[in-house]
């Protein structure tokens, strides 16, 4: 009942009241000690709001601000030198994988023969290590620890695998100095 | 000076360093008294008033010329100020949870003590601290800031019956949490004129 009031006295704290405004509010108060009271209130907060002083940073401030503005940007020249950076590699990279696939194509419509004889090559090679893989795997099983059993699995595998590769290479040394002919 | 202000940005945005420190100069007393009046901290006021710069001058190809520099300075640090009580929310809700896990048995202090606690601290920011962030703005900027109601809403970007009337719900909210025989002990000075 008395909000148009309250809302007129705060109108007038700013004085952003018009004459009639005030006009109004003065006879209603004449008249009513309920909002007589809170107006006294009011102008007890508004007098203590008006004397609370401007509060000040400290002298330096301008300098730290300019030197949290010269941080800002110097990071963000990092930043986007490090993304131009991974730019040019990523471009770099996919160039070199595009030109590898280009010349692994060339060879493969060549050579037919050998590109069916590699795969085979690569495909018996992936099944022979996966069989060794799961070997082991089983051999650990009793273990009880299956990250650990794992992680054995996989290191005996490739050690397996770089085994191969080396009989392979002596093998083959092997043979070229046995026949000269072959080898050359 | 309005004009001069209004050159050191032109020279700001074509990258003068010292004319954006003159502006910096300029506005960091009413920058920093609004952070310091919404964070009720100095170290945080301190924090948010350089952030504030710093967005300004990140910002300073948006500025409208048609729009007071003043108006719009004080808008970024009372978005920021807004921005930064809400996240402080978010932290003190946590907080409280564990201090009512940690501290329940040390919750028995006596009236006296506090008191004393309440009475050290500045009896006007306890009341702005009181109110929601959304009160708190307009009536910082028409206290300490000496803005109309046009100015307080072209800051925060509402209607001026919108500022007229968070500025008498935040009144209204002042005397309701105003403990009685603390800033209302004081005798009034007059009546309308």
């Amino acid at each position: 009942m008395h909000s148009d009031f309250t809302m007129l006295m705060s109108v007038a704290l700013d004085d952003e009241a018009t004459p009639d405004e005030l006009q109004r509010l003065r006879e209603h108060m004449r008249t009513c000690t309920a909002c007589a009271g809170i107006w006294e209130r009011w102008q007890v907060v508004d007098r203590r709001f008006d004397a609370a002083p401007l509060m000040a940073p400290a002298p330096n401030f301008a300098d730290a601000v300019m030197a949290r503005i010269e941080a800002r940007s110097l990071r963000r020249r990092q930043t986007r030198r490090y993304a131009a950076g991974l730019v040019a590699l990523v471009l770099a990279v996919s160039l070199l994988g595009l030109a590898t696939l280009g010349g692994m194509l060339y060879w493969g419509a060549q050579n037919p023969a050998q590109v069916s004889s590699v795969f085979f090559a690569a495909l018996r090679g992936v099944g022979t290590a996966t069989w060794i893989f799961l070997g082991v795997l089983r051999l650990m099983g009793g273990v009880g620890a299956p990250t650990l059993a794992a992680w054995v699995g996989l290191l005996a595998t490739l050690t397996c695998l770089l085994s191969i590769l080396w009989l392979w290479v002596v093998g083959r040394d092997h043979a070229g100095m046995a026949d000269p002919a072959a080898a050359s | 000076m309005e004009d001069q202000e209004l050159l050191w940005l032109e020279q700001a945005r074509r990258g003068d360093q010292t004319a954006f420190s003159r502006l910096v100069e300029a506005y960091q007393r009413p920058v920093y008294n609004l952070c310091y009046r919404m964070l009720s901290n100095a170290p945080e006021a301190e924090d948010a008033a350089q952030e504030t710069f710093v967005r300004m001058y990140t910002k300073l190809h948006t500025y409208q010329p048609d729009r007071k520099l003043s108006s719009w300075v004080l808008s970024i640090a009372s978005h920021y100020c807004i921005d930064r009580l809400r996240r402080r929310r978010g932290q003190w809700l946590s907080l409280d949870e564990e201090l009512m896990a940690t501290t329940l048995p040390s919750q028995n202090r006596g009236p006296e003590e506090l008191a004393v606690r309440a009475e050290s601290r500045d009896e006007v920011q306890r009341l702005v601290d009181m109110l929601p962030a959304a009160y708190r703005v307009p009536l910082i900027l028409r206290y300490w800031h000496d803005l109309s109601y046009a100015e307080i809403a072209e800051v925060m970007g509402l209607t001026v019956q919108a500022v007229k009337s968070r500025l008498h719900r935040a009144r209204l909210q002042v005397i309701e949490k105003t403990p009685a025989g603390s800033v209302l002990a004081m005798t009034p000075a007059g009546v309308l004129g």
